[in-house]
């Protein structure tokens, strides 16, 4: 079962694949550059509360730090828990 | 080849491989944005010498701060004669790729320097460097900087750079990556190593925030215990050695004149008692009482005689009262090494070891929330924290933060709200008598007035506080041949520009007071200093010379004797007050002139605003105790 979500409606474990970044040229080539890009594999690795920050885990090992507006605008097609 | 450039990622360990090639001693940190400011060196092959530049970190060639523009333009700089050498970490290929193919476009010699090759190969990633010579037509080098395995190696590839001809799509660039990552990279699948899982741990809020609880607490601790058991180390050399040696100059110099007031200040006499002679015996008189000088105290006597003055009857000995005395190589040199180096050292000691294993992004990411309230995200803490060490760094960091608003509200709560440790010492040593009834109060007013402050300027200030967006390195353990080199890099730094403006300081306070011209001030002054904060008229002349280094004012309000609340509203005063003038000239370099003067209106305001408010209240609550 697949579901599409944004980074800030994902739950701490549950990893997908990157849909697609509904965000400005600026934004979007900055998360690019960071390896954050359709296609790329990401686990959410937990999230801030009151509208914090979220942090995940993107395919070989890097963990990013993206504030909640940010992280509304990646779409992820969630695949499940990670074990 | 005239200059090569290292450029790369941040956080990849240019700053690493800077240092190996140059033998330099550029800060090196596990957090991105480390360096901020390029930095020269030179390399010496055979009889050439190469300049050798260390870029900040960047991610893409658009730039989005300051430090990343200043990359870019490096780059931008560099001509065919030129070596770009492409620093990746083995650990995150992809990504290093993505930067090193659009600057291989460029066609400039380049080299690749496949850096943290020992942490790839322990998480078990496997690079074919051969075929990746091979697809991208350059030389590439693995390396460990912080080890210096692959530092030779990488020395005689410069002069075999190659323009690279690699073709591709600028808008399938990752597409480009992926293709060549399938190539030469194999990842023995692992689970999440005992680290990732700490540091996952630590992000997390639950366990995050008590663990970050623990780190500050044990922060103190260590910060605490060793600088004073250094101080009680340092003050029996001053007390022995350089006493006797302060006082054998004082001599010479005639115990008095110009010179002797700013080397030596004055030397405290205290009084023993009355000398006085019978049958050929002699007796001190302390009070009523008769002492005999025995053959032991007479021997003394002789040997110290310089120390021991008779005037009059009355026999005196002489002693260098460090806190008072105001002299250049007395108090000068005392409140420097003896109160606030010690403090300089375990706090950078401490700062290091957070930097270096990569605990402060964590930090960052957990407070952000609440460093939105006064207007900046969760790396706004960094410049606080170095800030708390010294003031000139913290500036220096601003350049972290993306847009002009929140360096402005970053280095304003920075020069007021932050005490730095010299400003910490000044206040332990003027407040310490007091205890925790003065230190409480005034580093509570100071962390009311940051919160205040920053939360007026991020409500009246036009825009809003960009969102954090910041790569969270993992865990590393620290190299101690690297902390030890940036602290004293860092030391050695603190020592330069502190003891010089400190000797200044003092020198102009003596001569501003022979002149009369603080008393001309202090006079004019008066309504305000004694009427409104409620201070001693002489504390004028500190608060003046606060401005040059904050140590200088704490030997000019000692010989004052304060009330505990004239104590209380002095040190928040003064901290609040001007920073020295080192971290002035950063705040003018890093905010310009217009901003500069806007900063320092809030800060007069405020501090004037906030020392009469608090002399009030500490006042009224005086008058309720005392019910």
């Amino acid at each position: 079962m697949e579901t599409l979500k944004n980074l800030t409606q994902m739950e701490e474990d549950e990893q997908g694949v990157v849909y697609s970044i509904e965000a400005g040229h600026r934004l979007a080539t900055r998360l690019n550059a960071m390896g954050l890009h359709p296609g790329v594999s990401v686990r959410l690795v937990c999230p801030q509360p009151a509208r914090g920050p979220v942090v995940i885990e993107i395919s070989g090992g890097i963990r990013i730090a993206l504030g909640w507006g940010m992280a509304r605008k990646v779409l992820v097609k969630v695949e499940g828990k990670a074990e | 080849m005239k200059r090569v450039l290292l450029f790369g990622n941040p956080n990849v360990g240019k700053s690493a491989l800077f240092n190996r090639l140059t033998g330099a001693n550029v800060i090196v940190s596990n957090y991105p944005g480390t360096t901020v400011d390029f930095t020269k060196g030179i390399l010496s092959i055979g009889d050439s010498r190469i300049t050798v530049e260390d870029a900040p970190g960047t991610y893409s060639l658009e730039p989005t701060s300051v430090a990343e523009e200043v990359a870019v333009n490096m780059l931008n700089s560099l001509d065919k004669d030129d070596v770009v050498v492409l620093v990746i970490d083995s650990t995150t290929l992809e990504r290093g790729l993505y930067l090193a193919l659009q600057v291989l476009k460029r066609r400039l010699p380049s080299v690749i320097a496949l850096n943290m090759a020992d942490e790839a190969r322990h998480i078990g990633v496997k690079i074919n460097i051969e075929k990746l010579q091979e697809i991208l037509g350059v030389p590439c080098v693995p390396t460990v900087a912080t080890t210096r395995v692959g530092i030779s190696e990488l020395v005689s590839a410069l002069p075999k750079a190659k323009i690279s001809t690699i073709e591709f799509d600028d808008s399938h660039i990752w597409d480009k990556v992926g293709d060549i990552t399938k190539q030469v990279q194999d990842i023995t699948h692992r689970h999440h190593t005992v680290l990732e899982r700490l540091g996952d741990a630590t992000v997390k809020p639950l366990t995050g925030i008590p663990f970050a609880i623990i780190i500050i607490l044990f922060s103190f601790i260590a910060i605490r215990y060793p600088a004073e058991g250094l101080i009680s180390l340092i003050e029996p050399l001053f007390e022995k050695y350089w006493a006797s040696l302060m006082l054998s100059l004082s001599e010479r110099l005639g115990n008095k004149g110009v010179l002797h007031n700013l080397l030596i200040g004055e030397v405290t006499k205290e009084d023993l008692g009355k000398l006085i002679e019978e049958n050929g015996e002699r007796f001190i008189l302390v009070g009523e009482t008769k002492r005999k000088i025995d053959d032991v105290t007479q021997e003394a006597l002789k040997e110290r005689a310089g120390n021991f003055v008779v005037e009059g009857e009355r026999l005196f000995v002489k002693r260098i009262a460090y806190k008072e005395s105001f002299g250049v190589l007395t108090t000068g040199l005392y409140v420097e090494l003896c109160a606030i180096l010690p403090y300089i050292l375990a706090f950078f000691l401490v700062l290091s070891l957070l930097e270096d294993t990569g605990y402060l992004p964590r930090l960052a990411v957990l407070i952000d929330t609440l460093m939105h309230r006064v207007g900046l995200h969760g790396m706004g803490i960094v410049p606080m924290i170095l800030g708390l060490g010294c003031n000139v760094p913290g500036m220096l960091s601003l350049r972290i933060l993306e847009s002009r608003r929140e360096r402005f509200i970053a280095a304003t709560l920075l020069a007021i709200g932050v005490p730095c440790m010299a400003q910490t010492a000044m206040v332990f040593g003027l407040a310490g008598k007091f205890g925790l009834r003065a230190l409480v109060p005034i580093f509570f007013s100071l962390f009311i007035v940051w919160i205040t402050l920053g939360v007026l300027m991020n409500k009246f200030m036009r825009g809003e506080s960009p969102e954090i967006l910041l790569d969270v390195p993992p865990y590393r353990p620290p190299y101690p041949n690297i902390l030890l080199k940036k602290l004293w890099t860092r030391t050695l730094w603190f020592l330069k520009g502190g003891v010089i403006w400190v000797l200044v300081g003092i020198m102009l306070a003596n001569i501003l007071y022979t002149l009369g011209v603080i008393e001309f001030i202090g006079n004019i002054t008066a309504p305000l200093i004694v009427g409104l904060l409620g201070l001693p008229k002489d504390s004028v002349a500190a608060i003046i010379l606060g401005l040059l280094r904050k140590d200088v004012a704490v030997g000019m309000l000692l010989p004052l004797e304060m009330n505990i609340t004239q104590t209380i509203v002095a040190c928040v005063v003064l901290t609040m007050f001007f920073p020295c003038i080192a971290s002035f000239v950063m705040m003018l370099k890093e905010l310009g002139i217009k901003d500069t003067i806007k900063s320092a209106l809030i800060m007069l305001v405020s501090a004037f605003a906030v020392g009469t408010l608090l002399h009030r209240i500490l006042v009224l609550a005086e008058s309720v105790f005392a019910r």
